[in-house]
């Protein structure tokens, strides 16, 4: 937790956008280099934190950091903004793939032309892509979750799911290990129903809702996206049901932390994305300079070392964390 | 330009209020729609209630007219301006910078009448801004509203900055929530808001100008209606529809999110459509509309109590508005054919 508990530097939208006008004005001396990132989306608390960290780590490690995204999580939109990068000739263009399939060919013709491709935040399974720098383990997520709600509920209950976009992988990863972690260890969890919204707290409100209709004797429902989570923890409390069916998820302290308070959502398990945005761009230095990447490693600036398991090709950040009413104020995205 | 429907609609343009009043009603183009939307909701309750025990229950229906009214409020408008030949493809957009007015003036603890008033207009600007867009410029309404959507979402990403705006007071919560004598408040509000319109658009000159300027505009130039003000006004009554839309859904789910309003002009044109609305103007049905919002809304309720994959909801929704089309398609082909109208 001490990893998570660094402040995040108030840099503000503003001077970042300056300075990466600057930046993109100025030709790239010897030894920067140049390091693009494609989020899923633009403009969410999360990877606002995400760019925060790897503009910290930029200016750390000599690199010109750039990140830009999709106004909304469209893999046609995602995958036109990557091509431009890998277009403009960044060293390492680094993607939170919203649809692996759509990024696949031009993941290999990005390396074909000698561009250095990660992944980070979501992986491509089956992509050309170097390396995965991966935020904590979709096997831990999806556990953690499944066991902070057990803790709360007992081992036997029905649990709703409700989702974000049915493309975006991580997300079906983290929902898959939940079910997993369900059917292998608690056999008394009945996990009811998983639906996708279209990215709207209204959507969301009104699957939690049905799905409490449906289900009288619902006992927790888990949003799997910070964009269902406040949307989820707002029809507990419409409901009046506070108490009697808790809610959770992968959901940004900003988005949840009225609903950790207020009890509708007791707990939220996530990572620093600020640690994550930082150690991608000290990944994309590293692959840049053929320095080695293995086993355990300190990074100068996280304050726990990372772990890179060689099978799978991932440069792991740590365990997730769990933020509670005790601890949601240390957090700010 | 010699449909049924149309000429039914230019005589209401031209006959007095009582005429058109009672034409409305009892001769309307729309009223065999109406039943057969009526049907076809029966017949989905019906399958419905089969399915889940908890569908056809009190509880249940209230909360389908408190995920309903937004939408609702907004598809009000959405009839007026397609009665009128226009559309708004982008009032999301509107809804959503509203809602961002909405979210701040809360935070610097502005009273409620004064966040009420910002919302509303707020809205009523922006869509007055796309009618002035289609009607003095003559730029396509799809086009125009498409355009101006761009750019108030990127207004709302530049302003929200990344940070959504959460955790805002319930203080309009009664709107949503609540009751009046027993009936749920949502109902009342679709009840003041469709009375209101159908006024406008039955009772009163504006609404046979829309009905005129939706059949004909040239002849509804020629024959001395202010055009460009019926135009801007009905615009900007959808964006004020839509501010008070955003209220509503800032008071019942308390934050502004980054995809707020996705869905929702399409959605709204769906209803209006699926109430007998004809994409061309000159015809369409507050009672229709009212109608179609609920079918969608029951058919998203509906699916998922019955353990349906929620997936199934956009296919469903898009194979009857399909249906619709065709069959008016199909109709409108042999009545040409037949070359007697009505």
């Amino acid at each position: 937790m001490s990893r998570l508990s660094t402040a995040l530097p108030a840099t503000s939208f503003l001077a970042a956008t300056a300075m990466l006008a600057i930046g993109i004005g100025q030709a790239a001396h010897a030894d920067t280099i140049r390091v693009a990132f494609v989020p899923q989306i633009q403009g969410i608390p999360y990877y606002v934190a995400m760019e925060n960290g790897a503009d910290a780590a930029a200016a750390e490690f000599d690199v010109e950091y750039v990140q830009q995204g999709p106004t909304s999580t469209n893999a046609v939109d995602q995958l036109r903004i990557f091509e431009s990068f890998v277009n403009q000739g960044f060293d390492v263009v680094a993607v939170s793939p919203v649809d692996v399939a759509t990024l696949l060919p031009a993941i290999a013709a990005a390396r074909e032309a000698g561009v250095h491709v990660i992944t980070s935040d979501a992986d491509a399974p089956g992509s050309e892509r170097e390396l995965f720098v991966a935020q904590a383990l979709d096997q831990d997520l999806g556990y953690t979750v499944m066991d902070e709600v057990v803790a709360r509920i007992g081992e036997e209950g029905k649990v709703a799911i409700v989702s974000d976009a049915p493309t975006i992988q991580s997300l079906n990863n983290w929902i898959a290990f939940i079910q997993e972690r369900a059917e292998t260890t608690y056999p008394g969890i009945e996990i009811v129903s998983v639906d996708h919204t279209d990215g709207t707290a209204a959507r969301a409100f009104q699957f939690a809702t049905d799905a409490m209709t449906r289900h009288p004797d619902l006992e927790a429902i888990i949003g799997i996206a910070s964009t269902t989570c406040p949307g989820v923890a707002q029809a507990v409390e419409a409901a009046d049901k506070i108490g009697e069916v808790i809610t959770t998820g992968y959901c940004s302290p900003n988005t949840a932390r009225e609903y950790v308070k207020s009890g509708a959502m007791p707990f939220t398990v996530l990572w620093s994305p600020y640690d994550l945005g930082y150690l991608t761009v000290w990944a994309a230095r590293q692959l840049v300079d053929g320095e080695p990447i293995e086993g355990q490693m300190t990074v100068p600036g996280l304050a726990d070392p990372v772990t890179f398991i060689e099978e799978d090709q991932i440069l792991l950040l740590g365990p997730p964390a769990v933020f509670t009413a005790d601890t949601i104020d240390d957090f700010d995205f | 330009m010699t449909s049924t429907s149309e000429v039914t609609g230019a005589g209401a343009a031209a006959s007095a209020p009582a005429a058109a009043w009672r034409r409305a009603i009892l001769r309307s183009p729309t009223l065999e729609r109406e039943v057969a939307l009526v049907l076809a909701l029966a017949v989905t309750i019906l399958i419905f209630a089969n399915a889940s025990p908890h569908f056809l229950t009190a509880g249940n229906a209230v909360q389908i007219l408190r995920v309903s009214v937004d939408l609702a409020v907004i598809s009000a408008g959405m009839t007026l301006l397609i009665i009128m030949g226009g559309i708004d493809v982008g009032v999301g957009g509107i809804l959503a910078v509203s809602a961002i007015f909405i979210g701040r003036a809360y935070q610097i603890d502005l009273p409620v009448p004064l966040v009420v008033l910002i919302g509303l207009s707020a809205g009523a600007l922006l869509g007055a801004v796309n009618g002035l867009l289609c009607a003095r410029l003559r730029i396509p309404p799809i086009i125009a509203t498409l355009g101006t959507m761009y750019i108030w979402l990127a207004v709302l990403f530049l302003v929200i900055g990344g940070q959504w705006i959460a955790g805002l007071p319930r203080t309009l919560g009664p709107l949503v929530n609540g009751s009046v004598f027993g009936v749920p408040a949502p109902l009342v509000v679709v009840a003041v808001v469709y009375g209101g319109c159908a006024i406008l658009l039955y009772g009163l000159p504006f609404g046979r100008h829309i009905y005129a300027i939706g059949c004909n505009e040239t002849a509804a130039r020629l024959a001395g209606i202010d055009v460009v003000r019926v135009k801007v006004t009905t615009y900007a009554l959808l964006g004020g529809l839509a501010g008070f839309a955003a209220l509503l859904y800032v008071t019942r789910l308390r934050n502004v999110e980054i995809n707020i309003g996705t869905n929702l002009a399409l959605e709204a044109i769906a209803a209006t459509i699926l109430g007998g609305a004809s994409i061309r103007g000159g015809v369409g049905s507050l009672l229709g509309t009212l109608l179609g919002v609920f079918f969608i809304k029951v058919i998203q309720n509906g699916l998922v109590l019955a353990g349906v994959s929620s997936l199934w909801e956009r296919v469903i929704i898009g194979s009857v508005l399909l249906l619709v089309l065709v069959v008016e398609a199909v109709r409108a082909r042999r009545g040409r054919s037949r070359g007697a109208p009505g």
